[in-house]
């Protein structure tokens, strides 16, 4: 199942103090919503406030992206930029 | 949401890596092009600010009297006219802000945060009628204590900005508030491990100072709100649909309802990814019911627009005797100014983005402040993270006594590697980059007297999000491209060259738009990097609509199917063998009978550009230290920078060029200076010294072209890698040039010169 790294404290703060854990998923939208129930409040975190890099690729709001099960799915801040 | 490709672009092109004339080029040189200060309408006043003279201090009331008693005032303003906003972040810019925030910044609401602030606004018949009653006004202030240093503010004692504010992000809540908004962290590893394996240890403390966006134009604006509510802006930003977002929450209104014209923008790189002006404007039109015009002085630039932070960047660094880095701690503390929201965020992440290093650990604090609120400024947060790492390598390498880059190479990052932020890294060219560097005549160039050469590396992420693009094709075969990107960087002419290159036309018959927020769908502001990739995605996919419609039109025209038509050049090639003497339409053959095959030639697309590359830089600096007065000067510079492909190399060179000569200028001489009061001492570039051409010398950049298979022709952003390394390479220059590790930024006279001194 798709592993995801958390790279936020905010994240790990929500998340019992985990930054790593695999989630059952097989597009971005399920595992954001598959991370919420197991830690609720924690998906609106990360829609908000967040972007991912899957497979080494950064995204912003991939909605139903397909995943792998081998996919790894980074989970960092949001990125503006000058 | 775009398609994510993942394939190597075509090698040969035939517009995009060409350097045509800029399309907006003769407006600027003739002195034609309308900035945000150019616009004017019938009937239209000018407004002008009430600042608040002290750093921090409690309104205790606001007397308007004799202002609005003035002959020719037309309205007065407080933050009484505006909405009490609650505490809500939003995303309109590029990540999300909190409105109660950007409202309080833009009016002050019963305390003054900074030296600057508004605290309340004037319309008038003329400018000057405006400032007389301006100064008319009576605010009753309590001065309160104030804070500046970033980590005096972090002190339990500080004098607090917020009540309210309990540092985010601690393992237990807090029970006190305090002036740090927040704690990131980074780790991976065992950091005592990896110490424990370092035979040489290096720790340091750096210092930079709060550093301007410096843009030439000053922010500025002209609104109007008509009496049902249809609300019209001019002014220049880095994007029109911020400006209309935050109005419309700043003031109460409906999005629809503001019509945001992008006027021609005089240098943003970060500082107008916000509003200031906008929402003030408005409600003094609200209140007069006359279009108002606001421009901002240079010193009300300093005083009350966002600089970026000063930081304190402490670093421990271990390697082995090899050169190999075993563990890196880096504390970070970023003054956010007078609200919440440093880059400390992105400083963090970027600090260790070039090494691959086992065991570390990153800690970052955003403090607020009493000085303006910071805003971006070129690859926010990361030049000041840079700085501290870039140094502490360079004291690394020579305690190693290992070539400076050799040091970089043996740790850098390659494709494969988790970066220090979390992904692992596809496509890169950091290797590339420091490879051109070694390789250059540069580095070999042996250095003259009281000269020292220094190397420093750096990385941005650039990012995509959402964009709207429109090609539409004329009667006579000629294309306009719409966007909703101001052009801050070169972006005109590349959206041109990419829909050039798409049709098969020459780029002198594709005229680009930056259109208003009426007349083109949502883009995200221009900034951080992306809207050569981002919105050059969806003006290239809008140019494949218009293609495909044209095999369309060509094949109607030709009774054939559709796949027996190709497009190739700019025309349309029949390949069905039983026409074999029908010539090839072109775009304009088939333009003028567009009305015989579906009417009008046009196609919009908007997506959320994914997949970005990141970009990395690598520069050498050599710098002329003057030992009597301590005056160092930059001699020679080269940058090299993976930039995917370079779609216009003219307009990549200059920005990297751009980034080096406001990185020299921070390291060198740029600082806010404050008095004891919290008063900037220094508002205005006399005192404020940005580099000029005549301080530098021609700055040699090197485009490394290693192409991001996730855009159509390989690009990666561009705009903010080139300013990260310039403050360290500088300095890393000056400390080998006068045997003194310098770690506070500026490099000034006075400074170097006691460093020499103290030797």
């Amino acid at each position: 199942m798709p592993h995801v790294v958390a790279a936020d404290a905010d994240f790990r703060a929500r998340a019992g103090g985990l930054a790593e854990l695999d989630i059952e998923a097989d597009t971005y939208a399920g595992l954001i919503d598959a991370l919420d129930r197991r830690f609720p409040g924690l998906g609106d975190h990360v829609r908000r406030r967040m972007a991912v890099a899957i497979d080494g690729v950064i995204h912003q709001d991939p909605g139903p992206l397909p995943l792998s099960p081998t996919s790894e799915v980074c989970l960092i801040p949001r990125i503006g930029g000058g | 949401m775009s398609e994510v490709l993942d394939r190597p672009p075509a090698a040969e092109f035939t517009v995009v890596g060409t350097r045509p004339v800029r399309p907006d080029g003769v407006d600027k040189v003739t002195g034609k092009a309308a900035y945000g200060a150019d616009f004017a309408m019938p009937g239209m006043v000018h407004g002008k600010i009430k600042r608040s003279p002290h750093a921090h201090a409690r309104i205790l009331a606001i007397d308007t009297r004799k202002a609005q008693a003035l002959a020719g005032v037309k309205a007065v303003v407080t933050a009484a006219d505006f909405p009490d906003l609650a505490s809500e972040e939003y995303e309109a810019g590029e990540s999300a802000a909190n409105l109660r925030d950007i409202s309080l910044n833009c009016m002050a609401r019963a305390k003054a945060l900074y030296e600057g602030h508004a605290v309340a606004a004037v319309a008038a018949v003329s400018p000057e009628i405006a400032q007389e009653a301006v100064d008319l006004i009576e605010v009753k202030y309590e001065v309160l204590p104030h804070v500046i240093d970033v980590e005096a503010a972090m002190a339990p004692d500080a004098p607090l900005l917020h009540a309210h504010m309990f540092t985010k992000g601690l393992e237990q809540p807090p029970e006190k508030p305090s002036n740090i908004a927040r704690r990131n962290g980074l780790s991976r590893g065992d950091l005592a491990a990896g110490f424990a394996a370092a035979d040489t240890i290096i720790e340091r403390r750096y210092v930079t100072p709060a550093a301007h966006q410096g843009y030439i134009e000053p922010h500025a604006c002209v609104a109007v709100m008509a009496p049902d509510g249809q609300c019209q802006v001019w002014s220049s930003s880095q994007g029109q649909f911020m400006v209309r977002t935050y109005c419309a929450k700043v003031l109460g209104l409906t999005s629809s309802d503001i019509r945001v014209t992008p006027a021609e923008i005089g240098g943003g790189f970060g500082g107008k990814t916000t509003v200031y002006l906008e929402p003030v404007a408005l409600a003094l039109s609200r209140k007069s019911g006359a279009p108002v015009k606001m421009v901002m002085s240079r010193d009300e630039v300093f005083r009350a627009t966002g600089p970026t932070s000063a930081a304190v960047v402490e670093v421990k660094l271990g390697a082995k005797s090899d050169g190999t880095i075993t563990a890196a701690e880096v504390v970070l503390k970023y003054q956010a100014g007078a609200f919440e929201g440093s880059p400390v965020g992105a400083g963090s992440m970027t600090a260790l983005a070039c090494y691959d290093i086992e065991n570390f650990q990153i800690t970052g604090y955003d403090v607020v402040t009493n000085t303006p609120k910071t805003a971006a400024y070129r690859a926010p947060g990361a030049p000041i993270s840079a700085f501290a790492v870039e140094s502490a390598v360079d004291e690394l390498a020579l305690a190693l006594d290992i070539d400076p880059i050799a040091l970089r190479l043996k740790n850098a990052v390659r494709d494969g590697v988790k970066a220090a932020y979390g992904p692992t890294y596809r496509n890169i060219g950091y290797v590339e980059t420091l490879e051109a560097i070694a390789d250059h005549p540069h580095y070999r160039a042996p250095l003259g007297p009281n000269q020292g050469r220094g190397v420093a590396v750096g990385f941005w992420f650039n990012v995509g999000g959402e964009s709207t693009a429109a090609v539409h094709v004329g009667e006579d075969g000629t294309a306009v491209v719409v966007t909703g990107n101001p052009d801050i960087g070169g972006s005109r002419a590349s959206m041109a060259m990419m829909a050039a290159e798409t049709l098969g036309l020459p780029i002198e018959k594709v005229r680009p738009i930056v259109a208003d927020t009426a007349a083109i769908g949502f883009s995200m502001l221009t900034g951080g990097s992306r809207t050569t990739f981002a919105t050059g995605m969806a003006v290239t996919q809008a140019a494949q609509k218009i293609v495909a419609d044209l095999k369309r039109r060509a094949a109607q025209l030709w009774s054939v199917g559709e796949d027996r038509v190709e497009w190739r050049d700019g025309r349309a090639i029949c390949l069905d063998p039983a026409k074999a003497d029908v010539a090839p339409l072109t775009l304009a053959a088939i333009a003028a009978q567009s009305a015989r095959t579906g009417g009008p030639i046009g196609a919009q697309v908007s997506l959320t550009a994914q997949g970005a590359g990141p970009g990395f830089a690598a520069h050498i600096c050599d710098v002329e230290v003057d030992p009597e007065t301590g005056f160092a000067s930059v001699v020679r510079y080269t940058a090299a920078q993976d930039v995917g492909k370079a779609i216009h190399p003219a307009y990549v060179e200059g920005q990297i060029q751009g980034g080096v000569a406001q990185g020299i200028g921070w390291a060198l001489n740029e600082e806010y200076i404050f008095d004891a009061d919290g008063r900037m001492e220094n508002p205005g570039f006399l005192d404020y010294r940005m580099p000029v051409a005549s301080d530098l010398p021609m700055i040699e950049p090197i485009l490394i072209e290693v192409a991001n298979p996730r855009h159509p022709f390989g690009a990666k952003g561009v705009g903010e890698a080139p300013i990260v390394p310039p403050l360290a390479a500088v300095a890393n220059a000056v400390s080998r040039a006068i045997g003194v590790r310098m770690a506070t930024l500026p490099l000034s006279p006075p400074r170097l010169r006691a460093a020499i001194d103290a030797k």
